[in-house]
């Protein structure tokens, strides 16, 4: 009783148009910015760091380093505040939160993507099966 | 005053029509209904009675039976007196269902509630002393005791009242002034901003914000 109250609450704030994507992942985040009576869409672009689940109070953080400055936003997953999400690469990652991101700077800070990654095994794989 | 009887289901977060997050805690009023009245004629005083959540008949003593039988209402489980006007109480009839349609969104209301019982407390819990302000420099098992309670020979005596350790929780409390958020009136929930009294399944009473009444009723008066 007390489950299905609340699950139906949140149920009803729920966005259908999620897009899908994990840690790792670099996304565009269209977020819609009001200024005065006038609304404005700002982009903000990075690699998702953290996602944490929980029907619609889940939120996901997004990593960009701006000027040297590494900049964390976090956006609630179904909030009607953003127009939309574009996944622009899918990362390679191990592991589901990527803190270990914010103590590097440069190319150590970038995350391989899939296809950089299915490239490398196969590429290794060649290599060892030749020796 | 008017008001409600509910359950407080637990909390949660919705959007606002703004895109705003904001906290709620979800109150059931599903099984709301007027079980009997006060009249100023029998009992010198104006009043509605409600009941809220539903009880089997074995399950009442006979005189509580005999109470639901002489209003031919539904048997509840809690019932509460929310005195009103005679003229507000002419609104309601015996047996009807009360709805969560009784508030808006966007209305200011006072939840009471009994808070969550925290058992024997010491001073840093119950009334939110600072405790030591060091582990080191000699202090030993100190840490979280109330200090001095008094002066020396003048008083000599420990003022009443003295905030001290003792059981805390378990009080009525009533929070004022939280906005509704949201009204479902097919499903009987009340969605309120931020916290109420009281533990999950606890019993609540809603009323409308005393102060909003008091602050129109002075704006009447001083406008007259």
């Amino acid at each position: 009783m007390r489950r299905s109250a609340i699950e139906y609450v949140e149920a009803k704030n729920l966005r259908q148009d999620v897009a899908q994507f994990r840690t790792g992942d670099s996304v565009r985040v269209h977020w819609k910015v009001k200024e005065g009576d006038k609304e404005r869409v700002q982009a903000f672009e990075g690699i998702v760091i953290r996602k944490t689940k929980g029907s619609n109070r889940a939120t996901f953080t997004v990593r960009k380093v701006s000027f040297g400055i590494g900049v964390e936003r976090i956006f609630p997953l179904h909030s009607p505040r953003y127009e939309k999400i574009d996944v622009l690469t899918h990362g390679h990652v191990r592991r589901k939160r990527l803190f270990y991101l914010r103590a590097l700077r440069g190319k150590a800070a970038r995350v391989e993507t899939r296809e950089e990654a299915e490239m490398r095994k196969t590429a290794q794989a060649r290599a060892s099966s030749h020796s | 005053m008017k008001g409600l009887i509910g359950k407080k289901i637990g909390m949660t977060q919705v959007f606002t029509e703004e895109g705003n997050l904001v906290p709620v805690t979800v109150v059931d009023v599903n099984t709301c209904l007027v079980v009997g009245k006060r009249t100023p004629e029998k009992d010198q005083y104006s009043a509605v009675t409600l009941g809220y959540g539903e009880i089997r008949e074995k399950n009442l003593t006979k005189p509580e039976l005999g109470f639901f039988k002489k209003n031919n209402a539904a048997l509840r489980r809690h019932l509460k007196e929310f005195r009103v006007s005679p003229e507000e109480a002419a609104e309601f009839t015996v047996g009807e269902a009360v709805k969560a349609d009784m508030f808006s969104k966007g209305q200011l209301v006072d939840v009471t509630g009994i808070t969550k019982g925290r058992g024997f407390s010491g001073v840093m819990r119950r009334w939110n002393f600072k405790g030591s302000q060091t582990k080191t420099h000699g202090t030993h098992e100190y840490q979280r005791h109330p200090g001095a309670i008094g002066q020396r020979k003048t008083p000599g005596r420990v003022y009443p009242g003295k905030k001290m350790p003792g059981h805390y929780g378990v009080d009525q409390v009533t929070t004022q002034n939280l906005s509704v958020v949201d009204v479902d009136v097919e499903k009987g929930l009340l969605l309120i901003k931020g916290a109420i009294p009281g533990h999950n399944d606890g019993i609540i009473y809603v009323r409308p914000s005393i102060k909003v009444a008091l602050r129109a009723q002075h704006k009447a008066a001083r406008g007259a």
